[in-house]
């Protein structure tokens, strides 16, 4: 049994180096430093804080994108946001299209946390030939905009 | 359990496994990005250490199928293996407790993987093969030591 710990100790610490020396090697390389903002600059998306959003939305010219179900949308969404599915995106995508046209940016948010929607939302725009440099994506979602206690509106989209 | 009989399954138990990290790991060692964006959505680890996971985990599957495959520090290699399918299925059961909607980024980053459900009872499937292969090889070591 000390054996088989021993091995173990010796098989993980060769699978780490393996790994940090293939990824200081590679250009697919990650950075080890940083997080989410970092992930989402490497595919060409920024991350938006809950005060840059209220920012851009003020200035008239930014469309907001709900990532999340028609379901959870109806419940309570942001006010003035858009609902583009990331699992039904094909079908929603040109009702939601002509309100996208001319927008300076679009912020795409969905549950906060542990969602990958938003994401997906984005990057599927960014495949129909919308610029990374209009696009953003609200990390901290629809938790991060109830925690500052800001207004919701429920209803589905029209 | 006779003798030939023992090294017959433990080859297997272990080449079966091994067959599995490794389809595991070489998608996950391709696009680590993808793989780091998974383990995010799991809400397990503070952001800071994704990325690190991201890179190392995938290793550390492909260096134990490779030891798996080829016998060399087999004890070890399914201690690692079992060891891994304990955190995965931690993990698993976290995400499917809170309800997390996600892809389980096992076999590589999917939008249309399987659900955390069928994760976790895959998961629990491996877990029993793994812990089957370590007890066929603590049996043949006691064989081996007794003769």
């Amino acid at each position: 049994m000390r054996r088989g710990i021993f091995q173990t100790i010796g098989l993980v610490t060769a699978g780490t180096l393996a790994g940090l020396l293939f990824n200081a090697l590679s250009p697919m390389g990650l950075p080890l430093r940083g997080g989410k903002e970092v992930r989402l600059e490497q595919k060409g998306l920024r991350m938006v804080s809950l005060e840059e959003v209220r920012f851009y939305l003020d200035q008239g010219d930014t469309v907001l994108l709900d990532a999340r179900s028609p379901e959870e949308y109806e419940l309570g969404h942001i006010p003035g946001a858009l609902n583009l599915p990331a699992d039904n995106f094909e079908p929603v995508y040109p009702k939601v299209a002509p309100k996208l046209k001319g927008a300076a940016l679009i912020i795409v948010y969905c549950g906060g946390g542990s969602c990958g929607t938003s994401e997906e939302v984005a990057e599927k725009l960014i495949e129909r030939g919308y610029k990374d440099a209009s696009l953003a994506v609200f990390a901290d979602g629809l938790p991060g905009w109830m925690r500052a206690k800001l207004p919701l509106r429920n209803g589905s989209q029209e | 359990m006779k003798g030939r009989a023992a090294a017959w399954l433990d080859r297997m138990g272990r080449w079966a496994l091994a067959g599995i990290f490794l389809y595991a790991a070489i998608p996950k060692i391709l696009d680590p990005l993808g793989f780091a964006e998974d383990i995010g959505h799991y809400a397990l680890v503070p952001d800071a250490a994704v990325n690190t996971l991201a890179v190392v985990l995938p290793w550390i599957e492909a260096v134990a199928a490779l030891a798996l495959l080829t016998g060399f520090a087999a004890e070890g290699a399914l201690l690692t293996v079992n060891g891994l399918l304990l955190l995965f299925l931690v993990a698993l059961g976290q995400a499917w407790i809170r309800g997390l909607d996600i892809d389980c980024g096992c076999f590589g980053h999917s939008r249309n993987g399987a659900s955390v459900l069928l994760a976790l009872l895959r998961d629990l499937g491996f877990l029993a093969l793994g812990l089957a292969a370590m007890a066929v090889r603590m049996h043949r070591m006691r064989l081996q030591s007794s003769r």
